[in-house]
Formats: structure tokens, C-alpha cells, sequence
């Protein structure tokens, strides 16, 4: 059987487009990802600094249970 | 100005890219390759001491480091060529498998120098997701070794 090679590139050319599509959707919802763990990161940053101020524990506690929330909120974002 | 500066700090590769797909051009369409020969020629053709001055912008300017592989395939490719002296099959293929290698030498390089940009990201997520044979469990691996990249790019920011 002969295949034509306009055939063979038209099948290449849909597979890489395909390839392509998924790729870029992967690459967009990883760097979103990513873009969340960064700001989990901060918030991280933050309560360890926290941590080291000598005030008011009871305050602190208070905030830092907030951030756990907002980083739950972010996580499920 | 920024996307001029990306530009040739990515033109070896670019270049390489390029005469990889015009190699492999002659393959799928030998007619179109000869009659465009001139032209593909003139455009991609191979030249030793541009070759050489690639190799040294690459080493001089640090910036430009990432297309050091591409820069070295440039010159094996012009000495390959001065030692070949035709346009056969075996230089064609030479040229596909040397181009081929020095590309992914040079998306290796740039996932390490690199960890968080989107190449990374997708590279780390096909690795993760192997080891672990699980989506879910290849995510949950994937997002604590980009959260580790994270606190590392922090750190290294700070010192």
C-alpha cells in the first residue's frame, strides 16, 4: 500500500498540533499551580517570621490562624 | 528591546533548529530541498567562522550561556562538513543527530538553570507522574519538589 506523503504530513501535522494543545494547557495550569505555591510560600515566610516577633501570643495566633485559612483558600483556588 | 535581547541570546538555537528542520526537509520533500538549495543555503547554510565567532559570544557573554550546546554543534557541523565536502546522506544525518542532541542538551541546560519556568514545571510533572504511576500522586510529589525549588530560589536570593 502506497501512502502519499501530503497523507503522512497532514497526520503529523494534526498530532502535533494536538501535542501542542495539550502541552500548552498543561503548561498553563502547572505555572497557576506553581504561581499558588509561591503565594503559600510567602504566607509560610510570613508565620515563621511571626513567630519571632515577642508581642501579644494571643494576637499572634489569631493571625496565624487566618493565614491557614487563606491558604486553604488558595490551595482550592 | 527585551525580546531583541532574548533573540540573540537564543539565535545559535534558533540557527540549530532550523538546519535540524531543513535537514529533515530533504527527507519528506528531496525535490523541494534541491531546487531551495541556493536559498536554504545562503539562509542556513553552515560557516566556520561564524561557527567560531557563536562558540565565543556564547563563552564571553555569561548571559548567553544557555546556547553554548548549539554554538558546539555549529562547529562540528562546519568541521564535519570541510572533512565530508558534500551534501550527502551521511552529512544530512550527521547533522539531524548532532542538532538533535546539542537541542536537548540545551532544554536540559535550561531546566536546571531554570527550575520554575513552564519547560521545568511540565518536564518535572511527566517525571513525578512516572515514578509515582498515579496523577494525583505524581501531583501531590510534583508540588512539593516545586515548593522545595521555591524555598531554594528564595534562599540563594537572599545570600
Amino acid at each position: 500500500m502506497k501512502v502519499e506523503l501530503s497523507t503522512v504530513l497532514t497526520v503529523l501535522s494534526i498530532f502535533a498540533i494536538i501535542l501542542g494543545g495539550i502541552t500548552w494547557t498543561l503548561g498553563k495550569f502547572l505555572t497557576d499551580k506553581k504561581d499558588k505555591l509561591t503565594l503559600i510560600f510567602e504566607i509560610d515566610r510570613l508565620k515563621e517570621k511571626m513567630k519571632e516577633l515577642e508581642t501579644d501570643t494571643g494576637k499572634i495566633n489569631l493571625i496565624e490562624r487566618e493565614l491557614d485559612i487563606i491558604k486553604e483558600q488558595i490551595k482550592h483556588l | 528591546m527585551k525580546k531583541a535581547k532574548l533573540f540573540i541570546i537564543y539565535f545559535p538555537v534558533i540557527l540549530v533548529s532550523c538546519q535540524v528542520v531543513v535537514n529533515l526537509l530533504s527527507f519528506v520533500w528531496y525535490d523541494g530541498y534541491i531546487r531551495a538549495g541556493f536559498y536554504l543555503n545562503t539562509f542556513f547554510g553552515t560557516n566556520v567562522l561564524f561557527a567560531v565567532f557563536l562558540l565565543a559570544f556564547t563563552y564571553w557573554f555569561r548571559f548567553c550561556a544557555v546556547s553554548r550546546y548549539s554554538a558546539w554543534a555549529e562547529i562540528l557541523f562546519a568541521v564535519n562538513y570541510m572533512i565530508v565536502q558534500q551534501d550527502n546522506l551521511y552529512n544530512i544525518l550527521f547533522q539531524v543527530i548532532v542538532g538533535a542532541i546539542a537541542l536537548l542538551l540545551t532544554v536540559h541546560y535550561f531546566v536546571r538553570r531554570f527550575p520554575l519556568c513552564s519547560v521545568a514545571l511540565i518536564l518535572r510533572f511527566i517525571r513525578t507522574v512516572t515514578e509515582k504511576r498515579s496523577c494525583s500522586r505524581g501531583l501531590d510529589m510534583w508540588e512539593k519538589r516545586t515548593y522545595h525549588f521555591i524555598q531554594n530560589r528564595h534562599n540563594e536570593s537572599r545570600a
